[in-house]
């Protein structure tokens, strides 16, 4: 079918579901109108946070059965302890905070320096009508065209920050001492955010992935050092 | 006594601005409506989702209209916003996900049913397109927006909004080539 057929047909027959559709009252005034619309942080935001309490009251509650003087004296000992904390409001920085999709992903091309391969990552906020909350941190790794994982590092922990939409953030990656056989190809660069857990692919132009660095001790491991963000002067990536 | 009059005028001004907008959105709401309504639907949230999404979009069009800066394109911008309502609400839906996958019972909510039988095959065959080609062909061939105007809606670059569609129109092309030989 060629593209001008396929334009009239899409142009002259509605989505089935647009037809479904009926204009519902609007209000009298804006202040109505104010009135009726939902939180900046986001929709839902009460409901989500009312599942987040459960959910950690929930688990408190399992967490206190096995053991209520071990949890209450020391949370990290058991189990995953930043789901294990008895205090409910410990779920609550969860609520708002950055995900995968809320960004798109830019980077440059891997570049050599001595004795190590980098490149710099450009996020930019996408797809929101709120800020959002981005994590304290982010783990790298590099996966060989098998999806195996050939290294990973994370940035040092910083304090979360609220980051509006648009707002544009770079890090730095650098991937320095690889002395194991020379891995299949095509490799990958993938971030995960603090808290997510979606891997965010990371390609660079024209397609290109990691370079390999040279092998500088074989004494010692191969590292992937991750800077913090910063925001970014650029321009603006493509969503 | 002019002091009076330059508050009743300002007053006056002010009334017949705030039913301008209402008018506006009245209007707004005619023409788009349906298109709105369409858009969240191909952007996978069920009817009674897309329903609140239009209604929101259609409040927050007023509020812009009522602020000090008030929007120029209105159409694209609240095409726009509904197109960022809809990400947050499937947002929301993983975050929800999320939570309640450490229960361990699995998600409760799930993304709607594809329904894909009910639908023509035309339109069946853009719901199968990766979202921004989608929200780009709908924009472009049902709300008859320009490709700068997507641009603004998708927050992209209005060459990007047509490779996005020339793209969709391929993919589309040998979709419903499959379609036939089924």
């Amino acid at each position: 079918m060629t593209h001008e057929r396929l334009e009239r047909r899409l142009a002259s027959e509605p989505a089935p579901d647009e037809l479904d559709w009926v204009a519902r009252p609007l209000p009298m005034s804006v202040a109505d109108a104010r009135a009726r619309v939902t939180s900046t942080h986001g929709p839902h935001r009460g409901l989500l946070a009312m599942v987040a309490v459960v959910v950690v009251a929930i688990v408190a509650v399992g967490a206190w059965s096995v053991g209520s003087t071990l949890l209450a004296t020391s949370p990290r000992e058991v189990g995953n302890g930043s789901v294990a904390s008895p205090t409910p409001t410990a779920a609550a920085p969860a609520i708002g905070a950055c995900t995968a999709e809320d960004f798109a992903v830019a980077s440059d091309p891997w570049d050599s320096a001595a004795g190590s391969r980098g490149t710099t990552v450009v996020l930019r906020v996408v797809d929101s009508t709120a800020a959002c909350d981005l994590p304290g941190g982010v783990t790298a790794r590099i996966t060989d065209a098998s999806g195996t994982s050939l290294v990973e590092g994370a940035s040092d922990p910083v304090a979360r920050e609220r980051i509006e939409q648009g707002t544009q953030l770079e890090l730095g990656i650098a991937w320095s001492n690889w002395c194991d056989a020379q891995p299949g190809t095509p490799l990958t660069l993938e971030l995960l955010l603090d808290g997510d857990a979606t891997w965010i692919p990371v390609v660079a132009p024209g397609g290109t992935g990691p370079l390999v660095p040279p092998c500088m001790g074989s004494g010692q491991a191969t590292n992937l050092s991750v800077t913090g963000f910063q925001p970014s002067e650029r321009p603006l990536i493509e969503g | 006594m002019t002091m009076n009059v330059e508050a009743f005028d300002a007053s006056g001004a002010a009334a017949r601005a705030r039913d301008e907008d209402r008018a506006a959105i009245v209007d707004l709401q005619a023409r788009r409506g349906a298109e709105l309504y369409g858009l969240a639907r191909r952007l996978g949230l069920d009817a009674d989702e897309a329903d609140d999404a239009v209604q929101e979009a259609l409040m927050r069009a007023w509020l812009a209209l009522d602020a000090d800066d008030p929007v120029r394109q209105l159409d694209a911008w609240t095409f726009r916003t509904l197109y960022r309502l809809c990400m947050d609400r499937h947002r929301w839906r993983r975050r929800v996900r999320l939570l309640t996958d450490r229960l361990g019972g699995g998600g409760s909510v799930t993304e709607p049913a594809a329904a894909i039988g009910d639908r023509l095959a035309l339109w069946a065959a853009v719901d199968r397109l990766p979202r921004r080609q989608r929200a780009t062909i709908y924009l472009r061939y049902r709300a008859d927006l320009t490709f700068e105007e997507i641009g603004h809606v998708l927050d992209i670059q209005p060459v990007s909004a047509r490779s996005h569609a020339s793209r969709a129109l391929d993919r589309l092309a040998v979709l419903l080539r499959e379609e036939d030989f089924r």
